[in-house]
Formats: structure tokens, sequence, C-alpha cells
């Protein structure tokens, strides 16, 4: 229905398309589910919906009609090619006539949407290629702004580590020397400058990989025509680039710390070996892929007569960490594939991974993205489920399954060593709104994914098994925590520490950290009752818990009773030092011990509730706990008075350590001697120590990075005021405070360092000894922590690699300790 | 570089996106905010703290510890309560230690659930003293004033919704009398079609 017409707000006439207003000439609401993913009202970045953007809606008149113009233009850039139809060609053709005749008009919207597409919609590279060469063909003068706005855009992209960017902007100028847009020698030129730094020789370093990585992605799809057209310089820098990856995996092969899945003889891992072969496989079929369809080869004629254009070089970025470059990995393979099927499938998997990496702001539109990629495939290139089908009715080893080889990709990316490119919970999410999109698919395609890894579990990585616990743990959480458990029945008669054992059991408890235990026990067989606790967690407050003799007993109550009725911190202290003067039968120290215990409990119970009130009684009573923190010691007791009080709730274990690190009442130094307490060897296959060591030297090394920044900041306001005329007075007190951030942060290094240093110690020195670990299962997870804290932390260890070496990985250490500091040592170069 | 003559310069600088970010503000204001509009623009632009609305009353800080600490560490959490009897009212603001980590949490954890609930998060310019309140008559969140659906997570129906059927209750309580034995219901055989044995089919 449109009323538009008959009632006011309407525009007379003209246009004759129908507009999406109500009966009261308001824009109507989107719904949400009828819009395609980049279908929206909103143009110049606002979100959809109502908002400023059709602000000019009410106007009638030229701003209104352009507005709509361009929005229209917009919408056919976006939308061309989304499917491989007969019709795309004539789309093609119809729509650069139309952009070329209005691009002077409404430059910037097509410029600027045409820029998006490019970045936004990686999988329609052939398309947007084909559009650009069409849009030069008709008018160089347009071909060449295009070429230099992408140009521009690739370099400040580069200049930024963006790599996602870089990566999807090279294949779309590998294209345009097909659509000949640009000459190939250009293009050439463009990949040397990823390869100066290999002039000198072959050196295999982090930014090197980066570059021949891309260098490669780039040649895969620029095969074709640079071998017509430059097939020397082709054959040249294949070479190199050959050579690059047999030094790369010469060093880097059978690396235990990148290795996801130990149960394959190390062929995987090496992402850059495994693009290689794929390259290697194309130039041998001429350089042909024919997964998707290639529009550009439709209008061979058309470009013949196209004006080539020169592009200024490009510069790699200057300053760089090696941990800023993209570390290129390979997709795992989960799920059996047609081993014919090599560059198909990378194909694929390569445009889903670009397309998870350039939307990655929004996991909603990018999972409706995502379903949409196979639509430019060409005929039988991959089969795509329907929900009719039963999932056993799909045979993946005789044909590429399109949902397979994405949730591949997702599982690639969420267990990605030696870390992911985004938050663990991005892949969560992303799977959750895949999920909802295609809810029966997709909810089979998943649990398949999961059963496939738990079914190697005794082979994963113990990093991994972690991350794979915390992702099935939301997503399970988001659909009604609904999962087929009976698969996993036999869990429970397996060794408490085994793989499975402690991944099923750690998924649950993550379960009811997320819910609450009775909801979580609902779902569950009777055979899983040993694997979640008999009650909720709750504190275990030792004055009430054992037994004790009188004179405990009147401290702990009137200590109770004094916090209980809000009383203040020179009360509570008042209160210990009276009773326990009194006891003339134990020395000084004894003393303080009894009395910072019973101190930390009450506070604790005070706290107990929730984690605010745990914070508020953290903070108020701050004072006393730091002044009965005095010592290494003393830290190290109320640490472990933490533990015993929250032995029945993990996560609030980690909480209260958490925030006694933030208020000084204990140091990370303290976390580490706690953690790695002899007392702990049986149980290293326990997630949550692990998180705890985790947040506290992540803490440690975000506080040296904040510091960093102050320093900067300090230094440039210092400078800023040596430069302008300040009075004398003013410039010493920016003299100082720069001095003061530098003393901060040189102790913040100190601290930093031995925290890297004691952990790696103590690690060492309990894989090293035969009472480190209670038995083998035992020693394995430990050892796969001892993994997963090198590899995180390897700038870190780099850093300190002298003293680690001198002192820690001696010929005393075993020999799998040694092993893994080379392998962190070959994972730094 | 290429001369900037041939296109616009602010093509490299606009940060137009065909797919709308999920980190941007929404189109919400605070009504009792004190400030201007680009006083809240700016407040947004740096802030750590989020809003987070439609939890259930019964969820607890815990619980949503646990699913926000997914974006990063939190500094602290505030639980929204009710004016009249202070306890949860289904909303809470959770303070990041920083803006990227409040970013990243209305990417991945916006619209994902909790307890079964769509958790809905928005940047907010950062907790004031009063805030963590309802602003509702009843004490609880507007919404739950005019809310018409039966929400078990939010205490059952919208406390005007709630009203009324109290009312109902309480007139049908006074109106109805309970009878002692149950009629038979007579028995009639006059049309047949409608459920009788005789007449035709």
């Amino acid at each position: 229905m449109d009323f538009s017409g008959r009632v006011g707000g309407g525009r007379r006439g003209g246009g004759g398309g129908h507009r999406n207003v109500d009966e009261f000439g308001r824009e109507r609401r989107d719904k949400p589910h009828q819009r395609k993913p980049y279908d929206r009202p909103a143009r110049g970045g606002h979100r959809g919906g109502r908002g400023g953007a059709h602000a000019a809606m009410g106007h009638v008149g030229p701003v209104d009609e352009a507005q709509e113009i361009e929005s229209r233009l917009s919408s056919l850039i976006v939308k061309v090619g989304d499917k491989n139809t007969p019709t795309l060609q004539n789309n093609l053709e119809a729509l650069s006539v139309v952009l070329e005749k209005d691009c002077v008009k409404h430059e910037l919207t097509v410029m600027r949407t045409f820029r998006q597409c490019v970045l936004e919609l990686p999988w329609k590279v052939t398309v947007y290629s084909t559009l650009a060469g069409l849009l030069n063909a008709k008018n160089s003068e347009t071909g060449e702004k295009v070429v230099t706005l992408m140009h521009a855009v690739l370099s400040a992209s580069l200049n930024r580590g963006d790599w996602g960017s870089v990566k999807v902007l090279m294949r779309f100028f590998a294209l345009l020397v097909s659509t000949n847009t640009i000459a190939a020698s250009t293009l050439i030129a463009m990949l040397d400058t990823f390869l100066a730094p290999l002039a000198g020789g072959v050196k295999v370093s982090a930014s090197n990989n980066c570059y021949v990585f891309i260098v490669l992605s780039t040649l895969l799809w620029a095969g074709r025509s640079l071998q017509e057209h430059a097939s020397a310089e082709l054959e040249q820098r294949l070479e190199l680039v050959s050579k690059y990856v047999q030094a790369q995996v010469e060093i880097n092969q059978g690396n235990a710390l990148s290795t996801v899945f130990h149960d394959v003889p190390p062929k995987g891992s090496n992402g850059l070996a495994h693009l290689l072969d794929v390259v290697r496989a194309v130039a041998a079929s001429s350089w042909k892929i024919d997964a998707i369809y290639a529009p550009y080869e439709m209008f061979t004629a058309e470009f013949a007569q196209a004006k080539q254009h020169a592009l200024p070089a490009l510069e790699l970025p200057a300053q760089l960490a090696a941990t800023a470059f993209y570390t290129p990995s390979e997709f795992l393979q989960l799920v059996p594939s047609p081993s014919d099927q090599l560059v198909r499938k990378y194909v694929m998997q390569d445009f889903i991974a670009d397309t998870l990496t350039q939307l990655e702001g929004n996991r909603k539109d990018c999972g409706k993205c995502l379903m949409q990629i196979h639509g430019l495939c060409n005929e039988d290139v991959c089969s795509v489920m329907t929900t009719v089908q039963h999932p056993e009715d799909i045979d993946p080893e005789s044909t590429l399954v399109f949902e397979y080889m994405m949730a591949e990709v997702l599982f690639s990316f969420l267990l990605q060593l030696p870390e992911g490119l985004y938050r663990e919970m991005y892949y969560t999410s992303l799977a959750i709104e895949l999920r909802k999109a295609e809810p029966v698919i997709l909810a089979n395609v998943f649990e398949t994914m999961v059963e496939n890894i738990v079914a190697r579990v005794q082979f994963i990585d113990v990093e991994c098994l972690n991350r794979l616990s915390n992702w099935l743990a939301v997503y399970i959480s988001n659909f009604g925590f609904q999962w087929d458990w009976k698969k996993w029945e036999n869990t429970a008669s397996e060794a408490e520490d085994s793989p499975k054992h402690r991944f099923v059991q750690e998924t649950l408890l993550k379960l009811i950290r997320l819910s609450y235990l009775d909801r979580v026990r609902a779902m569950l067989p009777d055979s899983y009752a040993s694997l979640i606790p008999a009650k909720p967690p709750a504190h275990n407050f030792k004055f009430t818990v054992q037994a004790m003799d009188e004179r405990t007993r009147d401290v702990s109550v009137a200590m109770g009773r004094c916090l209980k009725s809000k009383g203040t911190v020179e009360q509570a202290l008042a209160i210990l030092q009276e009773h326990y003067s009194q006891w003339a039968d134990i020395d000084d120290e004894r003393r303080q011990t009894l009395a910072r215990e019973m101190l930390v409990e009450h506070v604790f119970l005070l706290g107990s509730k929730t984690f605010s009130h745990m914070l508020n009684a953290i903070e108020k009573f701050m004072p006393a706990l730091q002044k009965f923190g005095d010592s290494a010691e003393a830290k190290l007791q109320i640490a472990q008075v933490t533990e015993d009080f929250w032995l029945r709730n993990p996560q609030f274990f980690a909480i209260t350590i958490d925030k006694l690190i933030n208020y000084r009442v204990i140091d990370p130094a303290t976390v580490i001697a706690m953690l790695f307490d002899n007392g702990h060897v049986g149980s290293w296959s326990k997630f949550h120590y692990w998180e705890i060591l985790h947040n506290t030297v992540k803490k440690v090394n975000m506080r040296v990075v904040q510091l960093q920044g102050r320093l900067e900041a300090a230094n440039t306001a210092a400078n800023a005021m040596a430069d302008d005329d300040v009075p004398v007075a003013a410039e010493n007190q920016t003299a100082e405070s720069v001095e003061h951030v530098e003393a901060t942060l040189a102790q913040m290094v100190q601290e930093q360092k031995d925290v890297v240093v004691s952990t790696t110690r103590h690690f060492a020195r309990l894989l090293s000894s035969d009472s480190g670990a209670a038995g083998e299962l035992d020693r394995a997870w430990l050892h796969g922590r001892f993994k997963e804290f090198l590899r995180t932390y390897r700038v870190q260890i780099m850093e300190n690699a002298p003293v680690l070496e001198s002192e820690v990985f001696t010929a005393e250490a075993s020999s799998d300790v040694r092993q893994a500091f080379e392998d962190v040592r070959k994972l730094s170069v | 570089m290429a001369p900037a003559t041939l296109f616009d310069d602010s093509l490299l600088t606009d940060t137009f996106t065909i797919v709308p970010r999920l980190d941007r503000p929404s189109t919400y204001k605070d009504h009792q905010y004190q400030g201007s509009t680009e006083q809240w623009s700016t407040d947004l632009a740096r802030t750590t703290t989020l809003y987070v609305g439609n939890l259930s009353f019964y969820t607890t800080e815990e619980q949503l510890y646990e699913i926000f600490s997914k974006a990063g560490e939190i500094k602290r959490i505030i639980m929204g309560l009710s004016r009249t009897d202070k306890t949860p009212c289904g909303f809470c603001f959770v303070e990041y230690y920083t803006h990227e980590n409040a970013l990243e949490c209305m990417k991945y954890v916006n619209g994902t659930k909790l307890d079964d609930r769509i958790v809905r998060t928005d940047l907010d310019p950062g907790f004031k003293e009063g805030r963590q309140f309802g602003r509702g008559r009843s004490g609880g969140q507007v919404r739950d004033e005019y809310r018409q659906e039966y929400d078990e997570g939010r205490g059952g129906w919208g406390h005007m919704r709630a009203k009324q059927e109290e009312d109902r209750r309480i007139q049908q309580e006074e109106n109805y009398e309970a009878i002692a034995s149950v009629p038979a219901g007579a028995e009639l055989e006059i049309n047949g079609r409608l459920g009788g044995q005789s007449g035709d089919m």
C-alpha cells in the first residue's frame, strides 16, 4: 500500500518509484527481518532506523531529489553482482553507463560507496574490478580517479598496518591488470615493494611472513594476466617467495607452539606453505580460478582500448612492532573435504576469512553477508545445505559444502595460534548470529564441528581447548542451554584430569557461571551428576566451618559484630589488637598471622554477597589490609586465605584476587607464588588457576603500556612548554611529572620482568621435577599451560631471554622445557 | 602520493561504511542528562561505561561479570534498583577500564543472551549518583510501568497491567459465588446435527 500520493508529505508526480512512507508521510521504520545486510535507508555512516540521516526527507525540492538519486546510485553499486546470474554481465554494463554519466554530479557518493564495496564486500572483488575496468574504458578520467583513490586507500591501510584491507585491496589491483586499468608492470612494482626486504637475502621475520603472504595472495589472482604480459617477472617473483617459504618452513616446521592439533603429521599450521601449494596448483592449471564468476572475461573487447594508469610507489610502514604484523595461518580441516578441490576450497575460505575480518565491526551483518558469499560461485563449485536435507545426506567428501567451509574458517579463527585476530567473544557472537539466521542448518553444523574437535581432544593444544570451552558455554547459553549431552555421556567415567573430562566439566562450570546451578542441572542426564557441584557456589568462611577454641570464637564474634554494624577500620583493628595481645602463649609473628587471617576472612564475609559488596568491603578495609600485608609472606597468606575462602566459588576467587591487586593489597608476585604452590600439584588441569595467571600478567603488561602512553604525553607537554615562554616554575612542574612517570614506568618494567622470569622459573621447576605434577595427565596440562604462557608473552620472554637462558633453561631443565623455549625463539624471529 | 586534485580529500578521511558499525552510540539520549547535545556526544566518544537493559530481575552481578568480562576487565557494576524496595529492577551500568573495551562490548556482547534474555547495551556518559534507581511511578523502570505482556523475568505483568489484573481478581472474588453441585445440563434432541445421535450427517 502506498498512500504517499494522497496524503500530505508525499512528493507530487515525478520519480514514479514507490516511497516507503506511511500514511502520515513519515519514513516507515525498517523491519529488520526484511532488511538485506547492507540495505539501509541511512547514509553517511549513521546507524539505520530513525536518526538524522533522513532529516531532509520532509523537504521537497532539489536537495531531496539529489539525495534520492544518490541513495539509489549507492544501492545499485552495493547490490550489483550479489548473485551469479545470466543478467550480471548486462547489469554491470548498464551500471557503468549510469555511473559514468552521474559520476561528475554525484562523485563523492559514488566514490566512497565504491571504495567501501571493495573493502567491505571482498568476495565480490571480480565484480568491482570489472566495474572499475568498465568505467575506465568508458572514461579514462573517471577510471583514473577510481584507481588513484583506491591506491591512496591502500597506502593509508599499509601505513596503519591494517593487513586485512591491504590484502583485499591488493587482490583488487591484481584484477585491475585483467581489466587493463593498470599495466602488469605497475602491479609488479607494487609486489616488489613488499618483496624489497628480501633483496639482500632471504631473512625470515614476522614482517616478511606478512609481506610474502600478501604477495602470494595477490599472485593467486594476478597470475593469469601476469603470465600473459610479464611471465618472466612472474616466474622470478614466484621463485623468490618459494625460496622464502622454504626457509620459513624449515624454521617453523612442527613448532609445537603454533600447532592446534598434534595428531596429524605437522603439515598443517603453516599458512604460507599451504598458500604456496594453492598458488602452484593454480599455476599448473594455467592460472585459471574457476570457483567464482569472473565477469571481466566477458569484456575483453571493451578493455582492449582502455587507458592504463601509472601509480606512485607504495611505501612499507616504517615502525611497526613485530606483533603488529599479520601471522599467516592455515584453515583447520575439521570436516573431511574432497582432496582434489584444494584451490576452490582455498578461494572460498579465503573470501570467508576476509569477510570475517573486514566486517568485524558488525557481526550481525557480517553473518548475513557470509551466508551470501556462495552467490557468485560458478555452478557445481559447492553445495549449500537446505533445511529439508538431513545433514547426513550431504557427503562432504564428494562435494565442498559451503556451511562446513564457513564454520571451519570460524573455528580456525577461534583457535588461531599464537593468538587470534580478535577477542574470542567475536567468534562466539558471530556464530550465534549465524545460527539465528539458519537455526536448523547451522545448529547441526556447529554441533558437528564441536564434536569433531572433541573427538581429537587428546591431541588439541590446551589453550585452544580452553577457548573452545569458553565458546561453547556462551553459545549453549544463547540457545536455551540445549545441547546433545547424551553424546558425551561416558565422560564421567574417564579420569578426572583426562582432557575430555576436564573439557566437559569446565564447560559446565562456565555454564553455571552464566546462569545458575539448577538451570544447568535440569538440562543434564543423570550420569553428569558427578561433573557438577552438588551445591551452588558459596564461600567457605573459616570461623563457622571449623571447630575453634573459645578465645578464637570470641575474636570472631567481636569482629563479625563490628563489621556487620558498619564498624570502622580503626574499630576492627582495635578488636584484633585487644584480643590477640592477650594471647601470651604465642609469639608476635604468630599473633600477627592469626590476626591477619581473622581480618581477611571477616572482610571477605562482609563482601561475600555480590561483586559490588566485595569491592566495597575491600575498599573500606584497604588501609587495614595493606597494613597487614606488609611483607611478601604476609601477602601470600592473604592470597591463600582468599583461595580458601572461595574454595567452592572459583569465579569469586578470581575476581577477588584481581581486585586485591588493583587495590595494591597484594602484588602480581604474590599471585604467582600462590598459584605455583606445591599444594596445587595434581590440580594443574583446572582452568581457573590459569585464568588468574593471565589476568595478572595482562594487568602488568597493560600498566606498562599505559605508563608508556603517559610518559609520551608528559614528554609532549614538556616539549610544548619548553617551546613557549612559560614561567620557570610551571616548567619545573612538568619536568617533575616526566621524571615521576619515568620512575614509575621503570618500576613497572622491573615488575613485568620479575613476573615473566619468576613464572617461567616456576613452570620449569615443576616440569623438570618428578614431584612437580601428579602423573602424566597432570604434567601434560602443566606443559600445555607452559606453552600457552610462552607464546602469549613471547615478546616479554624474548626481552628477558639472556636471564632465562642462564638461569632457567639450563641443562638441568627437562628436554621438553628447553624445546618449548627453542620454539618460542623461532616463533619470535 | 597521488596528486590531491584528482579526488576529493575527504574520501581519505570520512568514516562512511556500507555496513553500519555496532560500536556507535544509538539515538537514545538520557532526558535527565545535564548538558548539551555536543557534550553528550563528546562524553560518549570516550566513555568507559555502558547502560545495560532488558535484564531479568533475578540476574546476579556475577552473571553479568561473567559475560561482560568477555570484552575486557570490569571496573565496577552498578545494579539498577527499584526506588521503593531497593531490589534489582532489570538494568545496570557496567564500567570498564578503557573506552576500547566498552566498544568491544557493543560489538560482541550487545544483543547476546543472558539468562535467556537478549541483553541490550548502549554507550553511556557515565554513572552519576541517583541513576541507579528506576524512574517509573512504581519505583522500577518506566518500561515496566506500561508493559502489556507478561514477563516472568521482570516481575510478571507491567505495573499498570498488574493493577488491572489485581482489580479483576478482587472483583471476581467478590462477585463470584461458588456453587455446591455441578448441574448436569438439559438433554435436548432438537438439532441432531449439533451432536445428537439422530438426524442427517
